[in-house]
């Protein structure tokens, strides 16, 4: 188990407020790296618009039109507002888990806490939007599917409470097991070079790590993708008359 | 189609996730009034049953 | 000797529960593929419900999964 060690967060700068330990590790460093980078690339390119779109803008409309075709669209049209949010979620999973395969730097999204925390994040929202648009009593009463007699409602009350609150779980675990397995497999195949002590064996690992590092760039992709479509259908769904 | 592919693809993970929370729920319920066996397994079965609800629900909502 | 007994419970937890996973999607898949031969026009229709099969048989996987995590790692 002391290969694993290596994807653990380490402390890189020591820092405390007010008695919590909110030191910098590199996780976060990292994290922070792809906030400054997303936020950057898209300050810049909106800054200088122009009709006929150069690169880097053309680069940004793709993605906002990618996120506004594939996740809103097929959902219906209660949703066209929540794009700005889709969009920052969907660049800033995709910088966090692209920013991992530098070596040297450790994913934040290996992490389950930074999941969890984009997952809370997620089920606020949704519920928000929920209460917001149907005022708190009628989103109660949309809990449960209307016409049952009263103690099948009243046992399903917590089990649908339970459901609504598996379903942005479902969504941190799924980004964290990916993630962290990738990069796992990363740190196993260069750890059979140090375990065979041998110069023979190296070219075996590097050309697996060279694989291996083409699949995560694709499972990156595909499951950022799949936090925010998943995101997205919440978002709408819980716009939606409920049952 | 492809839609519902993804949402139908991410059902096994929800019903497990669902299942764990239930579990972990009554778990913290047993440590706080600790009654020992009755409140995880009332959560877990809590939790499957929330789990087996929203795939259904899932599941039998569409075509 | 319990640190033994808890890597081979791990073990043998995951790798049977593999075995049950993987026939059971492979018999799913066989008779869902061939339903779809049969009647290309409802191919839709049984895709989705195969799909909604899978999730059920990949959960219980799922629990024997997390039994083999929680045993490798005491």
């Amino acid at each position: 188990m002391n290969i694993l060690e290596h994807l653990q967060p380490t402390t890189v700068v020591p820092l405390h407020l007010l008695g919590f330990d909110v030191s910098l590790t590199n996780s976060a460093l990292t994290g922070l790296l792809a906030a400054t980078i997303v936020v950057l690339f898209f300050y810049v390119v909106s800054r200088r618009a122009k009709p006929v779109p150069s690169l880097s803008q053309n680069a940004a409309e793709i993605l906002v039109q990618f996120v506004r075709d594939e996740m809103l669209a097929p959902l219906g049209k209660e949703g066209e507002s929540w794009l700005p949010f889709l969009v920052s979620l969907f660049s800033f999973i995709l910088a966090c888990n692209l920013l991992g395969l530098i070596p040297g730097l450790l994913p934040p999204t290996s992490n389950l806490n930074f999941t969890a925390t984009l997952a809370i994040i997620v089920f606020l929202i949704v519920q928000t939007a929920g209460i917001v648009k149907h005022g708190v009593g009628g989103y109660l009463r949309a809990i449960v599917p209307p016409g049952l007699p009263w103690p099948v409602a009243a046992f399903l009350f917590p089990v649908e409470i339970i459901g609504q609150l598996a379903r942005p779980f479902s969504l941190a675990v799924r980004l964290f097991a990916n993630m962290f397995a990738g990069h796992a497999i990363i740190l196993m195949l260069i750890s059979l070079i140090f375990i065979f002590h041998n110069h023979f064996v190296i070219p075996l690992p590097v050309l697996g790590n060279v694989m291996i590092l083409a699949f995560e760039i694709f499972v990156s992709l595909i499951q950022a993708f799949i936090f925010t479509y998943l995101s997205a259908s919440y978002i709408v769904g819980a716009l939606q008359t409920e049952h | 189609m492809k839609n519902d592919f993804i949402k139908a693809a991410s059902l096994g993970l929800e019903i497990a996730v669902a299942v764990f929370l239930g579990a972990f729920i009554g778990y913290q319920i047993d440590l706080r009034f600790s009654s020992q066996p009755i409140g995880m397994a009332l959560g877990v079965l809590i939790g499957a049953a929330a789990g087996l609800w929203n795939a259904v629900r899932v599941g039998l909502k569409e075509k | 000797m319990e640190k033994v007994a808890a890597y081979l419970a791990g073990g043998l937890s995951i790798g049977l529960a593999a075995i049950g996973t993987g026939l059971g999607i492979g018999w799913l898949a066989s008779k869902a593929l061939e339903g779809m031969a049969r009647q290309p026009e409802a191919a839709g229709n049984i895709r989705t419900s195969m799909i909604i099969a899978i999730a059920f048989v990949e959960a219980i996987c799922l629990y024997a999964l997390v039994v083999s995590l929680i045993l490798i790692t005491k």
